[in-house]
């Protein structure tokens, strides 16, 4: 804990750590799942959309875990504030309007 | 490499591993197990014990009556998989007017007939589904948790790899003499080294497996004119063949026949299974679904035959080049393919794999134990207690599984559960004694443990021999493995098991003689 949480009082560095691990394993779930279907999404063009949606569902579990890695690696929070929490917020956007786009047509 | 992504990748390697290492040690533990679980089913349902050879090939025609003494007439489709050298029945399902899914039927190929209720869920139906959703079938909880456990495995598996400084020497060192904590250190990072990419293999396809699972999302966006994307997308990758009834009757060509047709095309592989359609109508058709015995991939060849004419309606082979990585991955995970020694070699990595996870845990303590007992911290109490329920507990519970499925009787019943459920109470309450006894005795927990296992180990096989007869000796005469090698391992597991306990006795012994000696010196 000690490198992650330099300086820090007690109770701060508990705090650190918990926004650390929620915006790791939550954050990071959706950061990867809205970015994998989105990546899907424009592989169909180029592919037959089964190999897509199949290639994205085998390397989300690499993107996810890169996330995962990175976020415990970084050191300042605020990083991870912005590129998990806004990048989750972000791509699930993303995805939402592209869904809806795509069932209304 | 900085110091500074070392000591942060050491920080999440040793809190993952404490906190999630018992449900990766429950993991691992039963889905080692279930590498043989066709064989523990053959130790557990002993009326399943047939001698199959391969020319005793069930003539499907011929069973067509008893299928329909089962699965009756008004059915959407019925589907028979035929027995296999390592599973000696065939199984009969279906799926009726409603929808609902009834099975299985479990027949004998010899004969035909059905053979007794199925009174114990065995390793297909409970070790090999504990170690991919714990039987926690509330929400799917279970999935989720071993999903996030599998994610965990990763993160350890690479955080692991950097903060490793010579990887390349640990691969052959292993300071057994040494005291406990270099020891256990050593062997996590040799069953770590030595079976990493195996652990990182069968950890990735253990995921992949249940993709659609965890995220539904990305069928879910590119298919999303559909409310069932993932089935859209197993019918789109499989191109698979389907079509109405027309509601007139007709009746159906010979199974046998199209059996035969579909096994030259696949130059002899065999036959995993055949399903049919709308049975008795005009529009009835037969899927055959090639054997994966010799391949990796599964569910490699399909074909489609019209029911009333038997002509093929319908192939598919070779899937697309990433369904067929899929597919391969998966087979990996799944070994349906016939390869003892490779069977064998995957259960001896998915050993080593649980006592990695438990010389990680031991590592933990050893290293702490002093500091935390000279500072009063719990931590190490605490971890001990779950680690040894973990490790010892759930070969404890496992074994005990075993026992009370040789020792309840045919039938037996209590408030409410059958025999099959009370087996598995058995397990879940000896765990439970076991973690309660791990929390109330530290210090003796390990040893006391150890030496339940070698006991119960030395009974199974013994309880094996006095209610069905097949005493190791015949069944090693007989050459029937399925049983003799679960006896074999269940010994063996008894002899490692009181060595182990004999030695922690003597270790034991020893340091109450230096913990006395010491007082006696400050005494003095």
């Amino acid at each position: 804990m000690a490198t992650l949480t330099k300086g820090l009082r007690r109770d701060k560095a508990w705090a650190a750590i918990g926004q650390r691990l929620v915006l790791a394993v939550v954050g990071g779930y959706f950061l990867s799942a809205a970015a994998a279907a989105l990546f899907a999404l424009g592989l169909s063009q180029i592919m037959p959309r089964s190999e897509a949606v199949m290639l994205m569902a085998m390397s989300v579990f690499v993107i996810y875990l890169v996330v995962l890695l990175w976020a415990f690696a970084v050191r300042r929070l605020l990083w991870l504030w912005v590129v998990l929490g806004g990048g989750a917020v972000t791509a699930q956007l993303l995805a939402l309007l592209a869904k809806r786009a795509l069932s209304g047509a | 490499m900085g110091q500074g992504l070392r000591a942060s990748m050491t920080w999440l390697h040793t809190w993952t591993g404490v906190v999630l290492g018992a449900l990766l040690f429950a993991i691992f533990w039963m889905g080692t197990l279930s590498v043989f679980d066709r064989e523990i089913d053959r130790w557990m349902m002993s009326e399943t014990r047939i001698a199959l050879s391969t020319s005793d090939i069930m003539s499907l025609d011929g069973l067509l009556p008893r299928v329909h003494e089962h699965v009756g007439q008004n059915v959407k489709n019925w589907w028979l998989n035929l027995p296999e050298p390592r599973t000696p029945i065939a199984d009969l399902w279906y799926q009726d007017s409603s929808g609902a899914y009834h099975g299985p039927v479990l027949l004998n190929p010899l004969t035909s007939r059905q053979l007794s209720e199925r009174q114990t869920l065995g390793g297909s139906g409970f070790i090999f589904p504990f170690h991919f959703n714990l039987h926690l079938r509330w929400f799917d909880i279970g999935y989720w948790l071993v999903g996030f456990a599998g994610m965990a495995m990763m993160a350890l598996l690479v955080s692991g790899v950097i903060i490793h400084r010579k990887i390349f020497l640990d691969f052959f060192t292993f300071r057994w003499e040494r005291k406990l904590p270099r020891a256990s250190l050593d062997l996590h990072n040799l069953t770590g080294v030595l079976g990493l990419p195996f652990h990182f293999v069968i950890t990735f396809s253990g995921l992949i497996i249940f993709t659609y699972t965890y995220f539904p999302t990305i069928p879910g966006l590119v298919y999303a004119y559909t409310t069932s994307p993932v089935a859209a997308l197993h019918d789109e990758a499989q191109e698979l063949f389907s079509r109405p009834p027309l509601n007139e009757r007709a009746v159906l060509a010979s199974l046998d026949a199209m059996v035969r047709e579909a096994n030259e095309r696949w130059d002899g592989a065999g036959i995993r299974s055949v399903q049919v359609f709308h049975p008795g109508d005009a529009n009835t058709y037969v899927r055959i679904n090639r054997s994966h015995l010799d391949a990796i991939p599964r569910h490699l060849g399909v074909i489609y035959f019209d029911g009333p004419t038997g002509a093929i309606l319908h192939t598919t082979d070779i899937p697309r080049p990433i369904k067929l990585v899929e597919r391969f991955i998966v087979g990996l995970h799944f070994i349906q393919f016939d390869h003892w020694p490779l069977r064998w070699i995957y259960f001896m990595l998915g050993l080593s794999g649980c006592v990695m996870i438990a010389t990680g845990f031991i590592y933990w303590l050893e290293t702490r134990r002093k500091r935390h007992a000279a500072q009063g911290l719990p931590g190490v109490r605490i971890v001990e207690g779950l680690t040894v329920g973990a490790v010892t507990g759930i070969i404890i519970a496992t074994l005990a599984f075993f026992a009370a499925n040789r020792l309840l009787p045919s039938g037996a019943a209590l408030a409410g559960y059958d025999r099959a459920a009370l087996e598995v109470w058995a397990f879940y309450l000896v765990w439970l004694a076991a973690f309660a006894h791990a929390w109330a005795r530290p210090g003796n927990a390990w040893r006391e443990q150890c030496r339940v296992i070698a006991g119960l180990a030395l009974l199974a096989p013994a309880l094996n021999w006095l209610t069905t007869g097949d005493h190791l000796p015949k069944t090693l005469l007989d050459g029937y493995w399925p049983v003799a090698g679960m006896d074999l391992v269940l010994l063996a597991g008894a002899v490692i098991a009181a060595t182990t306990a004999r030695r922690l006795h003597r270790r034991g012994a020893m340091a109450a003689e230096r913990a006395a000696r010491d007082r006696l010196e400050t005494a003095e």
